[in-house]
């Protein structure tokens, strides 16, 4: 979803709760208190968010710091919309609420009402 | 032999004819669990005699021969059991592939499920607010277009938008409890199910008909459950509230109108109060319907079988 790993995921996390741009260092320290993760990894995991455009990075002293692009409520509705897109797909794992139903089975339920003798505007099919 | 054949008349029978007279059961005035039941019933119904028949008939008569010596030679006697090996060892063939290629398909559209249901938690859990104290697990995103959907799986989970909260409690109330009722149902596990037999044997006429018609009366019989907990009157305002704005707006007439079909599902004068008992019976009652034509295959096989041995048997 959102073409983001859980590392990725983990790090913007951090980015979104600080109130200030981070280094890479920063990162991961907020990160150390769940696993040990090797400065590299961090650095390599910032520099792929700032290439898919999730991170913004200005070079302040000799390291960069690190804000993030988007806010956690765009990240939101982006993996909203991308629920709301697969509606209708047969891949979809989803099951949602007024989902807009296949034009395949909105005749099934047309054919249904047009069959049953209570509904008189139904109307010959 | 006599079983195993009216199994498999039975898989026929249910695997072609079933979509003719289960299509009756999308209908307002038999209640969408019910049909649902039915249709998965059927399906099932399906599979297992079909295999159990597959399986009596490819093991060879403890009778008709004593090894393969014994085999052999009937098959000289009289060449009858030749052909009847060549029978069994292609309908084992022709069992083996279609099981394998079913496994195959429900492996990886299974695997590819559950891969994204992984990421899609994960991704919830960052961009997500849950209530905790809650039973289900409910996931809250920051959004204003008022929209609900179910994540299913062992650990399900419910995700709505903070633009549902400015509903009244009651319409909140009614989404909730349908998405609540899909994860109940085990919805996401049936519409899997009938999109992996529609993948590996399109060439069975339920199964190819099954997908669309399990999603719609998953969507139904969800809204059946939100009503009987909140009222049709809460179903039909969350229906009208929700309905439409979800979707691009090249498809919103279409989608408008499916939800005013699914409002009349809804029916106040007909959805009377039900308690559990006739419920359950009406789920009994949809399964043992389904499960008739099998018993017919069986009963008409063995009626046959019978009346021809009869017929043998008996001095002219």
């Amino acid at each position: 979803m959102l073409g983001l790993g859980e590392l990725e995921l983990k790090v913007m996390d951090v980015l979104w709760a600080a109130r200030e741009p981070l280094r890479v260092r920063d990162v991961l320290e907020h990160l150390s208190d769940e696993r040990k993760l090797a400065y590299t990894t961090v650095m390599t995991v910032l520099d792929h968010l700032h290439t898919k455009g999730w991170v913004r990075r200005t070079m302040s002293g000799r390291a960069y710091h690190y804000t993030p692009a988007r806010s956690r409520e765009e990240a939101g509705a982006g993996l909203l919309r991308e629920v709301l897109d697969s509606s209708g797909d047969a891949e979809s794992v989803l099951l949602h609420f007024a989902r807009s139903v296949s034009e395949r089975e909105s005749e099934l339920l047309r054919r249904a009402l047009n069959q049953s003798p209570e509904q008189p505007d139904g109307g010959p099919s | 032999m006599t079983v195993a054949l009216g199994l498999l008349a039975a898989a026929v029978l249910i695997g072609v004819f079933g979509p003719m007279y289960l299509h009756r059961s999308v209908s307002p005035r038999i209640h969408p669990g019910s049909a649902l039941t039915g249709w998965i019933a059927s399906v099932l119904a399906v599979l297992a005699t079909a295999a159990v028949g597959a399986t009596l008939l490819s093991m060879p008569y403890a009778s008709s021969t004593d090894g393969l010596i014994g085999m052999a030679t009937a098959c000289i006697n009289t060449g009858q059991h030749f052909w009847e090996t060549i029978l069994r060892v292609s309908g084992i063939t022709m069992v083996l592939g279609v099981a394998l290629r079913t496994a195959f398909v429900a492996v990886r559209l299974r695997s590819q499920d559950s891969a994204r249901r992984y990421r899609h938690l994960a991704a919830l859990k960052f961009l997500g607010e849950s209530d905790p104290g809650k039973r289900d697990s409910l996931f809250w995103l920051h959004e204003d277009t008022p929209v609900a959907y179910s994540v299913g799986g062992r650990q399900g989970a419910i995700v709505a938008t903070t633009g549902i909260t400015r509903l009244s409690t009651e319409t909140q109330a009614a989404i909730l409890a349908h998405e609540r009722a899909h994860l109940r149902g085990r919805h996401h596990g049936l519409v899997l199910l009938v999109e992996v037999l529609a993948r590996a044997l399109p060439f069975v006429p339920l199964f190819r008909a099954a997908p669309p018609v399990v999603r719609v009366l998953a969507e139904l019989s969800a809204d059946a459950a939100a009503a009987r907990s909140c009222g049709p009157d809460s179903v039909r305002a969350a229906l009208r509230a929700v309905g439409g704005v979800s979707v691009p707006a090249a498809a919103l007439a279409m989608s408008r109108q499916a939800v005013e079909l699914r409002l009349r599902w809804l029916d106040p004068t007909r959805e009377a109060p039900r308690n559990g008992m006739r419920h359950r019976a009406g789920y009994a009652t949809a399964v043992l319907t389904s499960l008739s034509p099998a018993v017919l295959g069986i009963g008409l096989i063995t009626g046959f079988v019978l009346l021809l041995c009869l017929s043998i048997g008996s001095p002219m």
